[in-house]
């Protein structure tokens, strides 16, 4: 009789505990880390450059930031503010260095990398929900452009934590179209630049499946010339 | 373009072919791989442009935000990561076309990083110069000192790269600057610590450069009135 009855507290000591774990789990799940020594090294190049008034800002990550975006609009105030691997809990975490110098123009393309590492869609929803009310609270008169995410290309994509995302990518550019409509602010969906007839990136334009040829920025910011953002 | 640009490798193949001849064989001097053949494909579909300031190297001119760090000023980045003095060589035609105002040089250390001799370097630095001197005369040329290393720090495919070496290259390209009368950046006293290494806080893998770095280098050619 005591055994099964310590059994039975057992079991709902282990029911408990299990209970427990998963939501731990499920809290471990949410990567919000992005303060890499990547990240430190470029912080500390934006912070020494400073910024300058009427400026075109370029936010994102790696894509972003292998731009010669200066090259390609001359004439133009250019900031890039690209960050190799970051992330929307990155970039909301640099919004202020960006915002208090009321730039002209952003120009936002982030959620590739939160994808990357699983994140929930709501979770990086949620995000650009906040990057799109902070701007536009600490600079009203800032343009921003919501970008939509990149697809990628499965056939040559070689990080297996990238596969297999294609679905996750249109929801996610779902929702931030949505949430870009609900906020009043321009989205830019770059998928008819950058994808092929079955939704792929183009081949011509990536040599590992998720980063671009630099030839196809001329194509990007072409199009954003055509479309008058810029 | 493509035809162009093969045209154009053939030509250079065979106009390379007297500085091949005297080298040992095993030097490798083969430089358009992917990403040198993306970026020059990208160089080549900018127009060319007035009083264009480029920086012109490798992996470490490449990753410098030049255009943000010099405002105001016509700036080009012309760094290919991975580049040699032979790809330097091979692209003169599409920096020059242009007619720059100034040339911003820093190449060399992934030819020693291959186990090139300094020699074969300093041959094909001279070749690289003479040819920006004979095609854009009025170009102002800064021949940047290759950068020392921290040795300590470097990843073992790093091997072959040493501070001596990089002093005896200095030299030569310090002689090459005197002879064609240029002027020579002596960077590599800019970034060296006491031991003759490239400070530890300025880099992050004992070769490259930290951001900030960059902000140190510029404000040095500031400083001496080079920009």
């Amino acid at each position: 009789m005591m055994m099964k009855i310590l059994t039975a507290k057992k079991q709902i000591i282990v029911a408990l505990a299990l209970i427990f774990a998963t939501a731990a789990q499920a809290q471990k799940k949410i990567d919000s880390s992005y303060n890499n020594s990547y990240y430190q090294g470029r912080m500390e190049l934006f912070n020494s450059l400073g910024g300058l008034k009427k400026a075109t800002v370029f936010l994102g990550n790696s894509i972003t930031e292998r731009g010669q975006w200066g090259e390609l609009l001359p004439g133009e105030i250019i900031m890039n503010r690209g960050i190799g691997g970051d992330n929307t809990f990155g970039v909301l975490a640099r919004l202020g260095d960006v915002t208090k110098y009321k730039p002209k123009r952003i120009f936002l393309l982030i959620g590739i990398n939160d994808l990357g590492r699983g994140l929930p869609i709501e979770v990086i929803s949620n995000n650009y929900k906040r990057i799109i009310q902070q701007i536009k609270t600490e600079s009203p008169k800032t343009k921003l452009y919501v970008q939509s995410v990149l697809p990628m290309n499965e056939s040559l994509l070689k990080a297996v934590y990238l596969k297999n995302k294609k679905d996750s990518v249109t929801k996610l550019n779902e929702s931030i179209r949505a949430i870009a409509k609900a906020e009043g602010v321009p989205y830019i969906n770059l998928h008819p630049v950058f994808a092929d007839i079955k939704g792929e990136l183009k081949e011509a334009f990536t040599q590992d499946g998720i980063h671009l040829r630099p030839s196809a920025y001329v194509e990007w910011v072409t199009f954003l010339k055509k479309a008058k953002y810029l | 373009m493509l035809f162009r640009s093969s045209l154009f490798f053939l030509v250079w193949f065979f106009a390379l072919q007297p500085v091949r001849s005297q080298e040992k064989v095993g030097i490798d001097s083969s430089f358009a791989n992917s990403h040198y053949r993306m970026r020059l494909a990208f160089f080549r579909q900018m127009p060319d442009s007035k009083k264009e300031i480029i920086f012109l190297g490798n992996s470490i001119t490449e990753a410098g935000e030049w255009q943000e760090m010099i405002r105001g000023k016509n700036v080009k980045n012309r760094g290919i990561s991975g580049d040699v003095t032979y790809g330097v060589l091979a692209r003169l035609d599409e920096v020059l076309s242009a007619r720059p105002a100034k040339i911003f040089l820093l190449i060399g250390i992934n030819d020693m990083k291959r186990g090139i001799p300094v020699d074969t370097i300093a041959c094909n630095y001279q070749r690289i110069v003479e040819k920006i001197r004979a095609t854009s005369p009025k170009t102002k040329l800064y021949i940047q000192s290759v950068l020392p290393v921290h040795e300590s720090m470097l990843a073992p495919s790093y091997k072959n790269l040493k501070n001596d070496l990089i002093v005896a290259l200095n030299q030569r390209l310090e002689e090459t600057a005197k002879q064609v009368a240029c002027t020579y950046v002596n960077l590599h006293a800019v970034m060296r610590d006491e031991a003759g290494q490239l400070a530890k806080e300025y880099t992050t893998d004992g070769i490259h450069l930290r951001p900030s770095t960059y902000i140190r280098w510029v404000q040095y050619l500031k400083d001496q009135n080079y920009l």
